[in-house]
């Protein structure tokens, strides 16, 4: 089984962190619009809105240049990288984590247009199947908790959510 | 200091408060005894539900979530050599061991003397420590609280247990998060893009839920795909689970007190200290105490089933709890990463913790501490006879463990501000924490920069309003002592993770020369 070492290592989070601080820099003026909105009889700079994004974004730049730089010397000098657990990813892992959060967003999805007791009802049996319940079981199951959490949330909490069975 | 004890224990004495503390401890013991799940997760997944409620039965009942949850991990770590926690890591050396040589039932029993103990001794400290610790939040000014929140971010980052510049970048990421909403000085719209959604910032209960609870699905999904993938390997590598062959292996806690009083005093003192630091968690103090232990009389017998091991880990673990509501009490700054969660319980029921809790609502701040000392001595009274129903939890499968946390999330998320939007940030959040756990980039910096970054920009630039340029931070002690430890605690990460390289130099030349001589 093919295992990915350094799929997503320090370079491309340092690069990440790069990226964020420019993005932040870039944005400051559309999104601080107070920066005219002068306070009377202080200073300018320090006290109006952008000066503290500007100041975060510097810290990301920093901190993305260093991380990035520093695993690019390691990589030089022959280390090897840091042990990760989560590092070593193998394709079906990546696969089917990334499948689990489609299935996430398509379940969020069904339960704003379907309703809440659908969305679970239908996402629980795919989730517990996935996971290695037979297949009967897994329906009791995926019923059950969808009437549970129905009935707790919508009857006893009243959270309003949509599509509720016991409104 | 008699009159606020008085004022708090006078605020829960209430048959009705007692009773959802209780509820609140035996359901944290049964998602800290979940493998996979946290107490930090049990609060973020559960506080959306208390946001109907009164604050003094809405926070007791977090408070509760939050001191079962801490030890509902022993059982994991105790009966399948898992830790429920990171803050049950040393609890698996030797309760796990106890466990194996057939003794499961005194290796819970010590874990629970050992916890209590440690709460109750924390509980007390909190009850002493509060009224001048809010005397002092009420005393200090802007310059103060600044100095006071630098000093923990970079405390957080120190600790992270990942290299500084990850921390730094994480906490610089949740400094980011926090800006997005309304300026807090003139209050126009800032990096909310026009969305009505981010006007008010981003949601924080639905982030935490994105950031805690999604990764752990992902996990066991990909646990999953690697059991389809490696059938035949589960079976050598499942964990051997205890079981439960001697009968009456049962300790006397008189027996616990007298024996190994000096450790739980140690213990006790080691966690509190760790607690009462603003921003360092309750991960680090069982391995201080743990490694204080290895000092003691029976330090050679650590990691071999020793009960002193059990005890240290646990009492310093619980005694973190009462002192870490110290620092978020009155000045607003969570002890640990569960607490930032109960922040952001708070703010969402319209209080916000440090001197304007103190000053407005102290029948609020020594109700909370009333509950903390309240929840301690329920621990023991909830975990003896439910000690059954919870050893019989961690079986849970999986296929139906994960349903219920997604469930959870969902309803968790939407109910806060009952709006689709919440779910989308829960999502996106998701990916997040899915991302910062594939790259170990730690979370606690993203968190607790995130809850405090409103309170740091809005003191920074309150302290610049008052005098106008930087010389204000200057003009109090407090404030430079405050940032020179600042100072000190980013050089000595610095000098430590060069340390660490320079040991790794002789290591890489070895294993190259082996290389080439291969």
């Amino acid at each position: 089984m093919r295992r990915w070492t350094n799929v997503l290592d320090d370079r491309w989070i340092g690069a990440v962190g790069v990226f964020l601080g420019v993005a932040l820099l870039a944005v400051t003026p559309y999104a601080v619009r107070a920066s005219t909105a002068l306070i009377p009889g202080t200073d300018v700079l320090f006290v109006r809105g952008d000066f503290y994004p500007r100041v975060t974004a510097a810290l990301l730049i920093v901190t993305g240049l260093w991380l990035f730089a520093s695993d690019w010397l390691r990589a030089a000098r022959g280390r090897r990288a840091e042990p990760w657990p989560g590092r070593a990813l193998t394709l079906p892992e990546v696969v089917w984590s990334a499948l689990f959060l489609v299935g996430l967003t398509a379940y969020v999805y069904l339960i704003i247009n379907v309703g809440f007791a659908i969305g679970c009802a239908i996402v629980f049996v795919i989730l517990g199947k996935l996971l290695g319940g037979k297949l009967h079981w897994v329906i009791v199951m995926s019923i059950s908790v969808t009437l549970a959490m129905d009935a707790v949330f919508g009857l006893l909490f009243r959270i309003p959510l949509p599509g509720r069975i016991f409104a | 200091m008699i009159n606020n004890i008085v004022l708090g224990l006078e605020q829960i004495a209430d048959p009705q408060i007692i009773l959802i503390i209780a509820f609140g401890v035996a359901l944290g013991l049964v998602f800290g005894a979940l493998p996979g799940l946290t107490a930090t997760m049990a609060i973020a997944l559960v506080a959306p539900l208390t946001f109907a409620l009164e604050p003094l039965l809405a926070l007791p009942f977090l408070v509760g979530v939050y001191r079962g949850g801490l030890y509902g991990g022993v059982f994991t770590a105790v009966l399948l050599g898992v830790p429920g926690t990171p803050a049950n890591v040393p609890t698996v050396l030797d309760g796990y061991e106890m466990a194996k040589q057939g003794y499961p039932q005194s290796a819970l029993q010590y874990s629970l003397f050992g916890s209590v103990a440690g709460a109750l001794f924390s509980s007390i400290l909190l009850f002493t420590i509060i009224t001048p610790a809010a005397r002092l939040a009420l005393a200090i000014g802007a310059p103060e609280i600044f100095a006071l929140l630098l000093f923990s971010m970079t405390l957080v980052t120190y600790i992270s247990g990942a290299r500084l510049p990850k921390g730094l970048l994480a906490a610089a990421i949740g400094i980011f998060l926090g800006m997005v909403g309304l300026d807090p000085i003139v209050g126009t719209p800032r990096f909310t893009f026009g969305h009505v959604g981010l006007t008010a910032g981003v949601p924080i209960i639905a982030m935490f839920i994105g950031l805690f609870a999604i990764p752990e699905l992902t996990a066991l999904v990909e646990q999953r795909a690697r059991e389809v993938y490696r059938k035949g390997e589960s079976a050598a590598t499942a964990p051997v689970r205890a079981t439960f062959s001697a009968p009456d292996d049962s300790i006397r806690l008189r027996d616990v007190v007298r024996y190994y009083w000096r450790r739980i005093l140690v213990s006790a003192g080691i966690g509190a200290f760790i607690g009462v630091l603003p921003g360092i968690g309750s991960e680090t103090s069982p391995w201080l105490a743990y490694a204080a232990a290895r000092k003691g009389k029976h330090g050679d017998n650590l990691g071999k089933g020793e009960p002193e091991g059990i005890i240290a880990s646990e009492v310093a673990n619980d005694a973190v709890v009462g002192a870490a509501f110290t620092p978020l009490l009155a000045f607003g700054i969570p002890g640990d990463l569960p607490l930032a969660v109960m922040l952001g319980a708070l703010m969402a029921q319209g209080l916000r913790p440090g001197p304007a809790l103190v000053r407005d609502n102290p029948e609020v701040l020594f109700g909370i501490v009333a509950a903390v000392f309240v929840s301690s001595m329920l621990l023991y009274v909830i975990v003896r006879p439910l000690a059954g129903v919870v050893k019989e939890v961690v079986r849970v499968p999986t296929w139906v463990l994960a349903p219920l946390i997604l469930g959870l999330s969902v309803a968790g998320s939407f109910g806060v501000n009952n709006r689709a939007f919440d779910l989308w940030v829960m999502v996106v959040f998701g990916a997040v924490g899915y991302l910062m756990r594939k790259t170990a980039i730690p979370l606690a910096p993203l968190v607790l920069a995130f809850v405090l970054s409103s309170t740091l920009e809005t003191s920074f630039r309150e302290s610049l309003l008052l005098e106008g340029d930087f010389s204000v931070f200057l003009s109090s002690p407090l404030a430079i002592a405050l940032f020179l430890l600042s100072a000190l605690v980013i050089a000595s990460s610095i000098v430590l993770d060069l340390r660490k390289k320079s040991e790794e130099l002789p290591e890489a030349a070895r294993a190259s020369t082996e290389r080439v001589d291969e």
